[in-house]
């Protein structure tokens, strides 16, 4: 049982989703990282990670006393890759955002979009 | 074969179409003509077979859901799938003719060709999911094909019918699937034998009313008719085809098929009894004070469908037959006077009764057709309005439905008087337009005189060639056998002098037209359509209303909504799990990681300088990297280990680029708000991790760690599972990456002021050099060996990737691509080649994408892992690359 990595999980999240909650670009980009990280540990503690186990390896085919369940580790694997690249995008994407707006408050970027296509084209009546 | 040519023959037509867009109007209407008298030919030549055994076709396309394309030509199937490859044939001839010299005639020719197919769907379909298909097909052609003037009405036109019709299809789908729910049947020509156990279920009152609402929108029946006048907005041709001969029959026609299901109770006959009089009543009234040519041929469709209507309200076969006659009878002579005004606007430039008149010495073609295609509405014999309102006659009605067809009858003659006898023969209101009135050519003339005298073969020849026909569908329609000898002549004079008289009558109403507009002009009129509006601005004001409040724009309002609900699920799904907390000795060395880890998150959510966040989250990063390597996961941490520091030197690059963290002014109880949202969805987490060990989940990782040596040759069971068992995964997963960093490169363009670049050290420099190759040998090792032991494709890419961001770090961006050799969007694209070639050579070799394939320590799977590790490295680079050229202003 793994209540330490429970507790951590809780706290990333904890933080994360503060840190997205700000007003501020910077803060978003931030949260998400959080957020990633503790989407991972998420995983990792459900799968049933505990200390001190061994590595799911088969040296000569012999499987260790105890190991390491393989499958949510592949999929962290990927993920944190993954992550990595969502990241760089979300960082693209802020770095454009603050040229292209001059700004990072959130909250003043409302209607920076255009409009609906039908409060353009609705004829009065 | 020939059934599925009545289907595929318009579908390849249209293909042949839209691969040859450019041939012309000329050759276009040869392929959609040619198109139509295939599908036509082959429905004609299935008529025999019809009498005896329907052909049948089924071809399973989607086995484990069950529809599939199931066709069945039976009788009254091939009555609707000749009239729309015959009036085709007609229509698109004639629409050369018509819109010479109009614009994107091939692409109008095949949507007409897809509609023709998806009409054969409902005329032959068996499954009742095809037919929907169908259905739902020839609205949206409906819908391109009135909007293909561009004309502003036309698009409120087009709009107003897709949606009443579209709304209608979602109301028959739903009677559909209830009625398939209650019966099991998966075969419309099934549904009959399931009747007694359909008119049992407390169900069938929804599944019959669902359905009809469904067909009386598609058939204009009160009180949808009103989109049907608004359709006249379509060029004449395409009006003739849709919204006479074919389209608007098939709410008729499939409410017809169902017939032998519903027939006979209470309900059926109400409803279709009491909108079929409703319908022509609502028609009638609009008639006389239409002065448009074409409008009034759409009302006096309207008339004919709720005509149609009351007929398959009532019981026995001899209705029925009266159904199928009738509409043969209206396809043709409607039809062909639509090509009539088609012709009288194309020769004179107008539609208005009041102006035409005197037409018949300049067009006396037009007039010949207008005067045959008018007799045959009128029901003069012999021609097959004739013998269609004899058989009306012979069905059993009630008062009701009587006086409703005699008042139809009485409509119809008025109409045809209008439309096909006064504006050749009457005197002429404007004498320089009668003189100037011209024909239309043969294109016009000849498409429109067939049609007329199709109207007449139906009558002479009716008793030879249509009345086995109609006689056996309408045997199926009713369930009861009928002997048709179809009249071609009045047998007795009562029976003449009663027709007479109607058409005497008919006629002398027609010459009171004034007079009726003024009498009826009191009774109310458009309600429906104005009901129809109302509905339509209350529901896009309500949408409207609903965007407003819940599409405000604030990111945080969203991310609130989305987190507390996220939060109520967790809550909701663990409600009722027997917690069983069992606490295992927790080791010492845990207590500074999580420290760490707590530290970290703490800084990076309170943190006043962007330098001290991003530290802040490198911290909860390697804390990660080191709850991995003590929880026996050495290759996520080593990943972890290079990615966060691969990460940090991005949030460096790109947060130099953003302002300060400022401080922000938040309200004390958005604050407030913000931190309970925080800590519940914390709360919600710790909950979830917690909850995952409780239950009884299988692992497999024993299983798993076997299976990857035995099978995968690999005793790193990460590894072999990332580039072996789910290989396809990892496949997709690398794309991802690939577009990702696609993203990135395009969003963070070159050219932004150029900006002081690192501090460049002499050391840091020298060392990059010497890093870079031994980066690259150390990731070749990782690679190789990964398959046993901690390392793989992921890993190693990462590895170079940190050489040469070292090398871009120490020495600008444009150094570290010299270094590369290659652009790195080149080098992640050849990543992803490699990988897609380790599968395709299991594709060869082993019969499946991805397959394994292993000679000696050699395996497509190492190859993969090669293709990742390209792939990441390429990616990698791309993003902090790009991050560091546009810093540096460009190359």
């Amino acid at each position: 049982m793994n209540v330490v990595l429970a507790l951590l999980v809780g706290v990333l999240v904890a933080a994360g989703t503060w840190l997205v909650l700000q007003p501020r670009l910077l803060h978003l980009v931030l949260g998400l990282g959080l957020l990633g990280h503790a989407a991972n540990l998420l995983v990792f503690a459900a799968g049933g990670a505990r200390p001190g186990i061994d590595p799911a390896f088969a040296p000569g085919g012999s499987l260790p006393a105890q190991a390491a369940d393989p499958l949510p580790q592949a999929l962290i694997l990927t993920a944190i890759v993954i992550g990595f690249g969502a990241t760089a995008f979300v960082l693209g994407l802020a770095w454009r955002a603050f040229r292209e707006l001059g700004d990072d408050h959130l909250p003043s970027w409302r209607g920076s979009e255009p409009p609906l296509e039908d409060e353009q084209t609705e004829p009065r009546r | 074969m020939l059934i599925a040519a009545i289907v595929l023959a318009p579908v390849l037509a249209a293909a042949l179409l839209a691969v040859a867009a450019r041939s012309g109007a000329r050759i276009a209407a040869l392929v959609a003509a040619g198109g139509c008298a295939l599908s036509a030919g082959a429905a004609l030549a299935l008529l025999p077979s019809a009498l005896l055994v329907p052909e049948t076709l089924t071809v399973p396309w989607a086995a484990p859901l069950g529809p599939d394309l199931a066709l069945r030509a039976d009788a009254w199937g091939l009555i609707l799938a000749s009239l729309v490859g015959i009036v085709g044939l007609c229509i698109t001839i004639y629409a050369a003719g018509y819109l010479h010299g109009a614009p994107d005639l091939p692409r109008l020719f095949a949507t007409l060709l897809v509609f023709a197919a998806a009409m054969q769907l409902i005329a032959l379909g068996d499954d009742p999911w095809l037919v929907f298909i169908g259905w739902e097909l020839t609205s949206v052609c409906s819908y391109l094909l009135v909007l293909h003037t561009r004309r502003p009405e036309a698009l409120r036109a087009a709009t107003t019918a897709l949606l009443v019709t579209g709304l209608g299809g979602l109301s028959l789908l739903g009677g559909l699937v209830i009625v398939q729910q209650i019966t099991g049947i998966e075969r419309l020509s099934e549904l009959p034998t399931a009747r007694d156990h359909l008119l049992a279920h407390p169900w069938m009152p929804a599944a019959l009313i669902a359905i009809v609402i469904g067909c009386a929108t598609k058939s204009a029946l009160f009180p949808f008719h009103f989109w049907l006048p608004g359709a006249m907005a379509a060029p004449t041709p395409i009006s003739a085809y849709l919204h006479a001969a074919t389209m608007v029959k098939a709410g008729i026609f499939l409410l017809a098929r169902l017939h032998p299901a519903f027939g006979g109770t209470a309900l059926w006959e109400a409803l279709l009894g009491g909108l079929g009089a409703l319908t022509v009543l609502a028609a009638a009234r609009r008639l006389p004070s239409t002065d448009d040519l074409k409008q009034l041929l759409a009302w006096s469709t309207v008339l004919a469908l709720g005509t149609l209507a009351v007929l398959l309200s009532l019981d026995g076969a001899a209705a029925m037959l009266a159904v199928v006659l009738l509409l043969l009878a209206h396809a043709a002579y409607k039809g062909t006077l639509f090509l009539v005004v088609g012709a009288i606007d194309h020769g004179t430039g107008t539609r208005l009764l009041p102006r035409l008149g005197g037409l018949a010495r300049a067009m006396p073609w037009t007039a010949a057709s207008g005067m045959l295609g008018a007799a045959s509405m009128m029901g003069l014999p012999p021609f097959a309005g004739f013998v269609a309102k004899e058989q009306v006659k012979l069905a059993e009605a009630g008062w009701l439905a009587s006086s409703t067809l005699f008042l139809s009858a009485l409509a119809l003659v008025a109409v045809a008087w209008w439309v096909g006898i006064r504006p050749f023969w009457h005197r002429a209101a404007e004498p320089p337009l009668a003189e100037q009135a011209h024909e239309g050519g043969l294109a016009l003339l000849v498409p429109t005189l067939a049609l007329a005298i199709l109207g007449l073969l139906f009558g002479v020849a009716g008793a030879w060639i249509v009345a086995p026909l109609a006689a056996r569908a309408a045997a199926d329609l009713a369930g009861s056998a009928i002997d048709a000898g179809l009249p071609i002549l009045p047998s007795t004079a009562l029976q003449a002098a009663s027709g007479f008289a109607v058409i005497a009558c008919g006629i002398l109403l027609a010459e009171q037209r004034e007079r009726l507009a003024r009498w009826l002009s009191l009774l109310p009129n458009g309600l429906s359509a104005r009901l129809w509006d109302h509905a339509l601005h209350a529901a896009l004001a309500a949408g409207r209303a609903v965007v407003h409040v819940t599409q405000h724009g604030d990111l945080r309002g969203y991310l609130g909504v989305a987190l507390l609900s996220g939060v109520a699920l967790a809550g909701f799904g663990l409600a009722d799990i027997a917690w069983t907390l069992p606490v295992s000795q927790i080791p010492l060395w845990m207590w500074p990681i999580a420290v760490l880890l707590v530290a970290g998150a703490l800084m990076a959510a309170a943190a006043r300088t962007r330098l001290a966040a991003i530290a802040g989250l490198g911290a909860v990063g390697y804390g990660i990297a080191l709850l991995f390597v003590s929880h026996g996961a050495p290759d996520l941490a080593f990943t972890q280990v290079v990615v966060e520091t691969l990460t940090v030197v991005l949030f460096v690059l790109a947060f130099r680029h953003l302002p300060e963290l400022r401080a922000y002014a938040l309200l004390e109880r958005r604050r407030a708000v913000n931190a309970v949202i925080a800590v519940a969805s914390g709360a919600a987490a710790t909950a979830l991790a917690l909850a995952a060990e409780t239950g009884t989940v299988p692992h497999l990782g024993d299983r798993l760690i076997a299976a990857a040596w035995e099978r995968g040759h690999g005793a790193n069971a990460v590894n072999v599972i990332l580039v072996d068992i789910r290989a396809l995964d990892t496949f997709g997963e690398i794309t991802v990456l690939l577009l990702a960093a696609i993203g990135v490169s395009a969003l963070v363009t070159a050219g932004s002021a150029p900006r002081p670049l690192l501090a460049r050290s002499p050391i840091l420099s020298a060392a990059s050099r010497l890093i870079l190759p031994l980066a690259t040998l150390f990731a070749l090792w990782l690679w190789w060996r990964g398959h046993h032991q901690p390392g793989g494709g992921f890993i190693a890419g990462l590895c170079v990737a940190a050489g040469v961001v070292l090398v871009a770090a120490a020495r600008g961006g444009i150094a570290a691509r010299r270094a590369l050799l290659a652009p790195p969007l080149a080098i992640a694209a050849s990543g992803l080649a490699l990988a897609w070639l380790a599968g395709a050579v299991g594709l060869i070799a082993g019969g499946s994408f991805l397959f394994p394939h292993w000679l000696g320590p050699f395996g497509t799977p190492l190859l993969f892992d090669l293709g990742v590790l390209v792939l990441v490295l390429g990616v990698v680079v791309l993003t902090v690359e790009q991050m560091l050229i546009a810093e540096e202003g460009g190359t």
